[in-house]
């Protein structure tokens, strides 16, 4: 095997010797097949795409260069009038060529890319201003139906508030004059739910014209122009003191007169109402102002306005529950609200117990309690308000008041008994002396 | 300075009044062969200001077959001296010329190989024409194989 390879050796040497690898090759052979290769490269080179076949390319142009470097006299003839070098330097001239196009090709690739994400963006963004063009068309038309109808709204609100002012007025009037005919009660009735008709009517207004306008500014995506044009809409209709006059309207109704169960309970449903319709668009009202101040001070005046709407319509019902028992020369000490209510009307009955009376029991029970306070009045407060065990304790009181009233009746029933026997017996102990002795029997003595 | 305009002179006078003026010395010689294709009348056409010349005669004279001698390789060089040495694979012969006044004159007809060359090819030597044919290499000369130079 080591002689082999000797041999080899021996034989690859003198090979190199004689000729190197070019050994019995025509000059012409190798000048034509240098042109060929160069040529070849020149143009690979002209056509190359591809950096990392520039590279290739180099290498082969330094590998071309490193096997002619032995012909560079024969190929300075064949090549003539250009040199071997300077074929060489032509290939790396165009191999620079071309790597500059390639990077301008590149550079120009990411231009045109560039040019197209622009481009995209720009449809894009063409798409988006027809969208919102189409948004901004259809909003402009809500808002024209919006400022019509909150305008159309705050009129018809204007107009029952009038309507109610005068109603009140009138009632009060009567109220005063305090007739007792048949048509000045009929005309006080007629007015009196006229006016909770307008007052139901008003606040179911009110809150439309509350929905209106945050419905619309509820809407996803709304500009700043776009609120800012709402905002002005609020304002043009006095959008705020709209909810604070129906709310004041609502208190003066409240503080006017004394309340049925009826109204009170049409009273308290409208003013739950409102409040829950407030703490809903109160975010979006807050945020229709741009000034602070303003916004703190209008948002705090109705908020102010609801505390007292509720403070009110509590006094007012309690005090009309109170003169239930005055009405009915019912001795409780007035109350002004549940707890009060529970703790007089125990109180009182605890006294009652201590010095019972049939009469005022009959009356507090059958004129007050069972009707109208139990049967009209309880269903109207809420047991948040008025709880069950207050409830409760007041049943077992008046439960306890009844048993003794009725064990004092029985006693009387039975005392009245006793006292009609003694008396019967004395007359008819009386009646037997006054009666002479008949001669029948003076015989039989 | 006198002495150069003096020099001139005699050397424009001979110039002009003498009619058989020799330049020299003269290499003809080309650095590599050309390799020529006949064209259908046998003609091979060098590049521009060489040679044309008509093969057809060679391939005539070397083939058993000479009905055509279109698209043929003719491979030729030229020594220092001006003689023309000529061959194409197939050849027995090497065929050297010297260019006379419009043709080519057979000066030598050199044989190679009795039963043709194959893929021969000539290369410019110092010493003389290179001929490589059939794994041999001949040194050539006008006269022919250069003696003692074939390896």
């Amino acid at each position: 095997m080591k002689k082999c390879a000797g041999l080899l050796t021996v034989f690859v040497l003198l090979l190199l010797q004689v000729g190197g690898v070019f050994a019995q090759v025509s000059d012409y052979e190798i000048i034509d097949t240098y042109k060929k290769k160069q040529q070849s490269l020149m143009e690979s080179l002209k056509t190359v795409q591809d950096p990392a076949q520039c590279d290739n390319l180099g290498n082969d142009i330094g590998r071309l260069e490193a096997a002619y470097e032995q012909h560079r006299k024969l190929l300075a003839e064949g090549l003539y009038p250009e040199s071997f070098d300077a074929s060489i330097a032509r290939l790396r001239e165009q191999l620079k060529k071309s790597r500059e196009r390639i990077a301008l090709a590149e550079e120009s690739k990411k231009d045109k890319e560039q040019i197209q994400v622009i481009t995209t963006k720009v449809e894009a963004a063409a798409q988006k201003i027809e969208v919102i063009s189409k948004q901004n068309a259809e909003y402009r038309a809500a808002v024209d139906k919006l400022t019509q109808d909150v305008q159309e709204l705050s009129t018809r609100i204007q107009r029952v508030t009038e309507e109610n002012t005068g109603l009140l007025s009138k009632i009060k009037a009567l109220q005063q004059e305090g007739r007792k005919d048949k048509e000045s009660i009929a005309k006080l009735r007629d007015m009196t739910e006229k006016l909770n008709a307008n007052i139901q009517d008003r606040n179911q207004l009110i809150v439309k014209m509350m929905d209106s306008l945050f419905s619309e500014y509820a809407k996803p995506g709304l500009t700043d122009a776009q609120k800012k044009s709402m905002f002005v809409i609020a304002q043009d209709n006095d959008y705020v003191s709209k909810i604070v006059g129906t709310i004041d309207g609502n208190v003066k109704y409240v503080e006017s007169a004394l309340l049925t169960p009826q109204n009170a309970k049409l009273i308290r449903d409208e003013q739950k109402k409102l409040a829950a319709k407030w703490d809903e668009i109160k975010p979006f009202v807050g945020k229709l102002y741009p000034d602070e101040q303003l916004k703190t001070r209008e948002l705090a005046a109705v908020d102010s306005r609801l505390t007292d709407l509720k403070r009110s319509i509590d006094e007012t019902t309690w005090k009309s529950i109170h003169q239930i028992f005055t009405a009915q020369n019912i001795a409780i000490v007035p109350f002004r609200n549940a707890g009060e209510f529970s703790a007089n009307l125990l109180a009182y009955i605890d006294e009652q117990l201590r010095n019972p009376s049939r009469e005022k029991y009959q009356t507090f029970r059958s004129k007050v309690w069972d009707s109208p306070i139990k049967d009209q009045w309880l269903p109207v407060i809420p047991v948040e308000e008025l709880t069950e065990r207050q409830r409760t304790d007041i049943e077992e009181r008046i439960a306890l008041w009844d048993k003794k009233i009725a064990t004092l009746f029985w006693r009387w029933l039975l005392i009245g008994g006793a006292g009609v026997a003694l008396i019967a017996i004395v007359v008819v102990l009386a009646r037997r002396k006054k009666k002479p002795l008949s001669p029948a029997g003076s015989h039989g003595t | 300075m006198k002495k150069a305009v003096v020099l001139s002179l005699v050397a424009i006078l001979a110039l002009s009044g003498c009619a058989c003026v020799t330049l020299k010395p003269v290499d003809f010689s080309w650095s590599f062969e050309s390799v020529l294709t006949t064209d259908a009348n046998g003609v091979v056409r060098g590049e521009p200001k060489t040679i044309a010349f008509a093969a057809g005669e060679l391939f005539r004279a070397e083939t058993k077959h000479p009905d055509t001698v279109a698209d043929k390789t003719v491979r030729i060089i030229r020594d220092e001296q001006g003689y023309y040495f000529i061959t194409s694979p197939g050849f027995r012969h090497v065929y050297i010329f010297k260019s006379a006044d419009g043709k080519l004159t057979l000066k030598k007809k050199v044989l190679i190989a009795e039963n043709g060359m194959e893929k021969p090819f000539f290369n410019h030597r110092e010493r003389g024409i290179e001929l490589v044919a059939n794994g041999q290499v001949y040194l050539l000369n006008k006269k022919g194989i250069i003696p003692g130079e074939k390896k």
